[in-house]
């Protein structure tokens, strides 16, 4: 079930309703209810795969109780490596299975030997990297001290579970959701008019950026060999928003629906197209995944408290993992070297550059810092759009041709509309969302902004796309 | 929580009478979904020859040239899935029909099921013409809800349509096509190239709807009603810019299925020298003249088999 259709318009007041009526009273019964309608938005897509998310819950509220109660350093290692072998294990045979055989009879194939090929039709499950790295970092988290394991096995499935971020992040930490599942939530009026607004703006974003985008990037792309420089830059830029709102849509939905429900998640998204670096980029682009590699990849490596060529060989170990959770395909992982390749200086020379504040133009400086970083990040995703690494060079080869001066092929109209946009972000940067409006006085003026948002959404709506980062 | 609730309900009250609005209207106004389905069963008795399929037929194919009593079911975008799905609806309840006719187009045999096209028009094949589409689950909302199905944009684009044109239907008594607006002044080159590049699935994969095909051919076969399977006209740069091996995939497929079945007849005008850029509207359609050309030389062969 998307969040953009019709029948996630009709699930959700029902739950809503029933979530702040019927079972109100309960904290258990709440959470109860929680699960069930979470493994039903679950099962739309495909019941079968509910068994993953049950066994993993199981095991990881297992050993996350057996390392509570055990102190000694063998068996708690032990249960630790029960957890990572159990999850990941499962992620790598659903998620990665035929690319390790592939690149395994590529590299042999590089020396001459022929191997046979045996791969596997596997569907992946929605979801799993999601929920995977979730359950991770709780057994992670209580075998390292920092939380003390729940012995509610109810709100333990509520918390792995939770249907808003189930599919797509954010990518929860038991030490802020968990610990609301296990407490009362009380109905917050204005915390509840905020979680609308995020919602509506994940809509606009999603249906309105994303999916009009999607349709030009879908054809430039299928037939880039016979586009010109210019139309295919304007393609990777068009790509740029479209992942950017089809994604942080779905996160600012997901938070929303959650709010409306009690809980608070984890901010994804912080306007990362106003970055001024690439490391900027990363503290603003897909935040529960980038602090997850931090505290969990890059901190246990040893951090920034290493020798600079330790710090290097870092940084691209988290980045090429980092572009490998994304998809079983070395375009990621190139996409994340990449990234990589332009987070190291500016961690080498310990940057402190951060967005202009104040005024409501931006300074010759910021804007060119802007724009170089956007630049790199829509070049770089690039690759993490094409199907192959070869492709992608192709693409970026016609882009630095000649033909970047001709005129491009694509409705220019939406490239404005996009600009637009990107000044709404750049007014609205030091707030918490794009539609935080709540300091606006004029209770009419909000009133005329949300049906204006709403005309807006249901007018220009693109053709439904799927929402991208499900594939991973 | 009150208060919330309340202010929800308020707000969404404009929201939800725009919707019921457009369901009021898209449940009062004749469609050519509608006119069709109703003449069709008014006239169960009487016909003798059916034409299906897209925008080329109904445009292309005009039933009021035949000697015996046509009638066009033809509508924009319709696939070969609704095709099939109207002629189980209806088959046996036409006791005369003696022929059907089914276009060929360049995307038909390639085309996936469930795709862009049938994204909105699904809805009104269930909802308008009352017919059970298998793609359309029961607890799919915009089964009970048109104006749930469209686009706000699309559904003021065709209010707009009706306030201009007075009716939404644009098909004669026998469901022969009407241009209602002009056509484009593209170039024919560039119109050409443009749409034959949009009908390019990059597909090859025709297992599914040759079976349908087959499906189609066995059910008329034992009511012994000829099926005419038909490459409308289309532009020369149109052609031109189709993808070679295709095309003679596509004529294959068809004198194939013409091969085997004794009651399957196929003509292809593709590349017919009869046939002159100027009988075209646009890349794929006939203007009125080109299509009473056609129907003309169809006549000619329906009187031949």
């Amino acid at each position: 079930m998307l969040f953009n259709t019709v029948d996630f318009a009709i699930f959700f007041p029902l739950v809503l309703l029933l979530y702040w009526t019927v079972f109100k009273k309960n904290t258990t019964l709440q959470n109860s209810f929680l699960i069930v309608v979470s493994y039903l938005f679950y099962s739309f897509w495909d019941w079968r795969f509910l068994s993953l998310i049950l066994m993993s819950s199981l095991l990881d509220f297992i050993v996350g109780y057996y390392l509570g109660k055990t102190s000694g350093k063998h068996e708690r290692k032990f249960l630790l490596a029960v957890s990572l072998f159990f999850n990941l294990g499962v992620l790598a045979i659903f998620k990665y299975f035929n690319f390790f055989v592939e690149t395994f009879i590529d590299t042999f194939a590089l020396f001459g030997t022929k191997l046979e090929s045996t791969t596997w039709s596997i569907i992946l499950p929605v979801g799993i990297s999601f929920y995977t790295f979730q359950t991770l970092s709780y057994t992670i988290d209580i075998y390292r001290g920092r939380i003390l394991p729940t012995k509610n096995i109810i709100s333990f499935f509520a918390f792995v579970s939770f249907f808003p971020q189930l599919v797509a992040g954010p990518i929860e930490r038991a030490s802020n959701l968990l610990s609301q599942f296990e407490s009362k939530r009380h109905f917050n009026y204005s915390e509840s008019v905020d979680g609308l607004r995020l919602i509506l703006s994940g809509l606009f974003k999603k249906m309105v950026i994303a999916d009009n985008c999607a349709l030009v990037v879908n054809t430039i792309f299928a037939n880039y060999q016979d586009q010109s420089g210019s139309t295919l830059f304007i393609g990777a830029v068009f790509f740029s928003f479209q992942i950017y709102g089809d994604f942080s849509g779905y996160s600012d939905i997901a938070i929303g629906t959650s709010r409306l429900m009690g809980f608070r998640l984890m901010k994804n998204f912080y306007f990362p197209y106003l970055a001024v670096n690439v490391s900027d980029f990363w503290r603003r682009w897909h935040i529960s995944l980038s602090t997850w590699f931090r505290d969990y990849v890059y901190i246990p490596l040893g951090g920034n408290r290493v020798s600079k060529t330790k710090l290097v060989i870092n940084i691209f170990i988290v980045f090429l993992l980092s572009g490998l959770w994304h998809g079983a395909n070395l375009t990621f992982v190139f996409w994340g070297f990449i990234h990589a390749l332009f987070v190291v200086p500016v961690i080498w020379i310990d940057s402190k550059n951060e967005l202009q504040k104040n005024g409501y133009l931006p300074s010759l400086k910021t804007i060119f810092q802007i724009g170089l970083t956007f630049m790199i990040v829509t070049l770089a995703w690039v690759f993490f759009r094409a199907e192959t690494i070869s492709g992608a060079f192709q693409y970026l080869n016609i882009i630095f041709s000649e033909s970047l001066f001709s005129i491009p092929d694509v409705p220019l109209k939406i490239l404005f509309f996009l600009f637009l946009y990107m000044v709404v972000e750049w007014l609205q940067r030091n707030r918490d969302h794009v539609l935080d409006i709540a300091h606006i006085p004029s209770k009419m003026l909000r009133i005329a902004i949300y049906y204006g948002i709403v005309f807006l959404t249901f007018y220009f709506a693109g053709d439904l796309q799927p929402f991208i980062y499900f594939q991973f | 929580m009150k208060k919330f609730y309340l202010k929800i309900g308020l707000f969404l009250v404009p929201v939800l009478l725009v919707w019921l609005a457009l369901e009021v209207f898209y449940r009062t106004v004749e469609t050519n979904y509608t006119f069709k389905s109703k003449t069709l069963v008014e006239n169960y008795t009487d016909i003798e020859v059916l034409i299906f399929s897209n925008s080329q037929a109904f445009y292309g194919i005009n039933p009021n040239r035949f000697t015996q009593n046509a009638f066009s079911i033809a509508n924009i975008s319709q696939t070969l899935y609704f095709d099939q799905l109207l002629l189980e609806k209806h088959l046996d309840s036409l006791p005369n029909l003696k022929t059907i006719i089914l276009t060929v187009s360049y995307f038909t045999l390639s085309l996936k099921d469930n795709t862009r096209e049938d994204i909105w028009r699904k809805y009104f094949y269930n909802q308008q013409m009352d017919v059970e589409v298998p793609h359309i689950s029961v607890f799919d909302p915009r089964k009970y809800s048109l104006s749930l199905s469209r686009k706000l944009k699309n559904s003021v684009e065709t209010i707009q349509e009706y306030r201009k044109f007075g009716t939404l239907v644009s098909c004669d008594t026998k469901g022969f096509g009407k241009y209602l607006k002009p056509g484009s002044q593209t170039d024919t080159d560039v119109i050409g190239a443009m749409i034959a590049k949009k009908h390019e699935d990059h597909s090859l994969d025709f297992e599914i709807n040759r079976n349908r095909l087959q499906q189609i051919i066995d059910r008329c076969k034992a009511r012994n009603i000829q099926v005419v399977l038909v490459n409308t006209p289309v532009s020369r740069a149109y052609y031109r810019n189709l993808y070679p091996e295709k095309v003679e995939k596509i004529i294959a497929t068809c004198n194939a299925l013409a091969l085997k079945n004794a009651n399957v007849h196929f003509l292809s005008f593709w590349n017919d020298t009869r046939f002159i850029d100027a009988d075209m509207r646009d890349a794929d359609h006939l203007k009125v003249e080109g299509a009473q050309k056609l129907s003309t030389i169809l006549e000619e062969a329906l009187q031949s088999f």
